[in-house]
């Protein structure tokens, strides 16, 4: 792992490095926004500031976390030790004026959300964080947002909306500020990946989830309602109109206690959206398994990602990583938090290997149901007729969708060499374009 | 005979090789019951036991001022295989033992000395590292059509001269 450094206008590259802290999390049911850092110790004589934009990257290179730093504190006459926080932690020093929404695009009021941040700089007041430093995805960027926001600082406004329209906040494995659609695609941490072994807790049984939506109605100054439950905006009242619409767990046992989650206060909740939030936080609460896991993670799995993993090497769970805790070598491991995870149905995967009708071989695997495989058939040292061989696979791959029981699927194989030989020629016939070597025993 | 920063010692020693496959903290047994063995390098490590002969006990002391200089490390040359190799390594301890004789001479002796590489003298990339396994075709060579690839024990090797016997040199 490395770093650099962005200050006067320099790019600078420290490789000495030691002590790295790094454990991005995310909210996936959009309770809160945690604020990602990292920690390091460079190896430098230099002067090294707050304010200066820093990249950390790994040995090939991929970006892992672009901040800036926050604390640099020279430890000794070799090192210093910085701290450097995503840019979202700006958000905490702008205070929004109150707003009502009326079918404004969320692109639109992540952008206002954001603009006190990227307007343009002067002497006294520079750009701290530049437009393009943040992103919308696409697909919620032209989400609409109705509904009434109080006066509330930045970060609060950006949690809101985020909650709203289904999205994330993703501040590492990135350059900007990425405000993302959870993704339900399964991603897949293989057996070999995962470290021995898995914690799985339940959390209490969630009996409800209701959420309460809000329509705003102008007050007729001449003829005023007299209601109770009103707003104050833009020189005028608005009577609020509240309902709350609530979902059962149904499969939480009679003698569960009453546990209901609730959201009550958000007041961009609509009745346009109000019930597919409703069923965001019913999939999230009323899945109760929780799961701590290590895993070799070069980069590969992240919070906010929809991860099946194995329990144990007979029984699968899936659910939104929401940290994942690092500690490096010369790969890297993490620490990976499931929460609002379930059991996922499981297929048994038997490949066998089979030279003629004699079985040479046998490889055995738990799939979640419906993944689809393509495992590299390798080259197999086998006895036949008391005579060892090599065997050559006459596949590459092994592929197939996993179902629910035991699935075979059979590999044949040809030889590739005879052992007691010692001597055994592949003659290239062509290469293709892609410089692939076609072979002729 | 070593050389420790550039200077050559052509004294008596015994010198004892050991080379330390060192994994990083976070090597582990997984789920496939394998255990995971994340190699940083390997590092070269060299015990040395001087025999400094009588008359040498000037240049000795030279060794040991060397030796024992505060610094993160020197430049060393040991014989390594039949070769040599040169690392920069740390010394953290010297040892030796003054001995009085009868005959009023005195002398240092049994000087042990152990250095520990800073660096790695053999290593694999993180892209290595993520991706090891066999091939099963040759691959990262420029084939054409007629080469010949013949599998040993060290995988798939490229010959080119066949003999009359069929015997690929």
């Amino acid at each position: 792992m490395y770093v650099e450094i962005v200050g006067n206008s320099e790019t600078k590259t420290y490789d000495d490095v030691r002590n790295i802290s790094f454990a991005p999390q995310t909210d996936v049911i959009g309770e809160s926004l945690p604020i990602n850092e990292f920690a390091v110790d460079i190896y430098t004589d230099d002067s090294i500031r707050n304010g200066a934009d820093i990249y950390l990257y790994d040995d090939e290179d991929n970006l892992w976390a672009k901040y800036w730093i926050v604390y640099a504190e020279r430890m000794d006459e070799y090192f210093v030790r910085v701290r450097a926080q995503s840019k979202l932690v700006l958000l905490n020093r702008i205070k929004l004026p109150a707003t009502m929404y009326d079918g404004d695009t969320a692109s639109t009021v992540i952008a206002g959300i954001f603009n006190p941040l990227t307007v343009e700089g002067t002497d006294t007041q520079p750009v701290i964080l530049d437009s393009s430093e943040y992103s919308v995805d696409s697909s919620l960027a032209s989400e609409t947002i109705t509904g009434y926001c109080p006066e509330q600082t930045a970060r609060e406004r950006l949690l809101w909306v985020c909650f709203v329209i289904g999205a994330y906040v993703k501040t590492y494995f990135t350059d900007v500020i990425e405000i993302a659609p959870l993704d339900d695609t399964d991603v897949f941490v293989p057996l070999e990946q995962t470290y021995w072994k898995p914690a799985v807790s339940y959390a209490d049984y969630v009996t409800d989830v209701s959420v309460t939506y809000f329509s705003f109605e102008l007050d007729d100054p001449t003829s005023p309602s007299g209601s109770r439950d009103q707003i104050w905006y833009d020189g005028n009242y608005y009577n609020v109109t509240r309902t709350t619409i609530s979902l059962a767990n149904s499969h939480a046992p009679v003698t569960a206690p009453t546990n209901i989650v609730s959201i009550s206060d958000v007041m961009i909740i609509n009745e346009d959206n109000a019930n597919d939030i409703l069923l965001r936080m019913a999939q999230y609460y009323f899945d109760r398994v929780q799961v701590d896991l290590d895993a070799i993670n070069n980069a590969e799995f992240m919070p906010g990602q929809k991860l099946t993993i194995y329990t144990d090497q007979e029984s699968m769970v899936s659910g939104y990583a929401e940290r994942c805790y690092f500690s490096f070598g010369l790969q890297a491991k993490s620490s990976i938090r499931l929460a609002g995870a379930a059991e996922v149905a499981s297929g048994k995967l038997i490949i066998l290997y089979k030279y003629g009708t004699k079985q040479i071989g046998k490889k055995k695997y738990l799939f979640p149901v419906g993944h689809q495989y393509s495992i590299e058939n390798p080259y197999i040292d086998a006895q036949f007729n008391k005579h060892r061989y090599v065997f050559r696979p006459e596949n590459q791959y092994a592929t197939g969708t996993v179902t629910s029981g035991t699935n075979t699927n059979t590999q044949q194989c040809a030889v590739a060499l005879d052992l007691e030989k010692k001597t055994e020629i592949l003659y290239i016939v062509s290469v293709d374009d892609a410089d692939a070597i076609v072979v002729e025993e | 005979m070593f050389s420790i920063d550039g200077v050559t010692w052509d004294v008596p020693c015994t010198i004892e090789r050991i080379a330390e496959v060192t994994p990083s903290e976070i090597s582990g047994l997984l789920l496939n019951k394998r255990y995971f063995n994340d190699v940083l390098g390997t590092y070269m490590k060299y015990k040395v036991r001087l025999a400094v002969p009588l008359g040498y006990m000037e240049k000795y002391a030279d060794i040991y001022e060397t030796l024992t200089q505060p610094v993160d490390g020197h430049t060393f040359v040991f014989p390594y295989n039949e070769d040599e190799i040169e690392i920069t390594g740390r010394v953290q301890v010297i040892s030796d033992r003054w001995v009085k004789m009868p005959n009023d001479t005195s002398h240092w002796r049994d000087t042990t000395f152990t250095v520990t590489a800073n660096h790695p003298s053999k290593e694999v990339t993180l892209g290595q590292a993520i991706s090891t396994g066999m091939t099963p075709e040759p691959s990262g060579v420029d084939a054409s059509v007629g080469d010949l690839f013949e599998y040993t024990v060290n995988g798939w090797v490229q010959r080119h001269y066949p003999d009359a016997d069929e015997v690929y040199y």
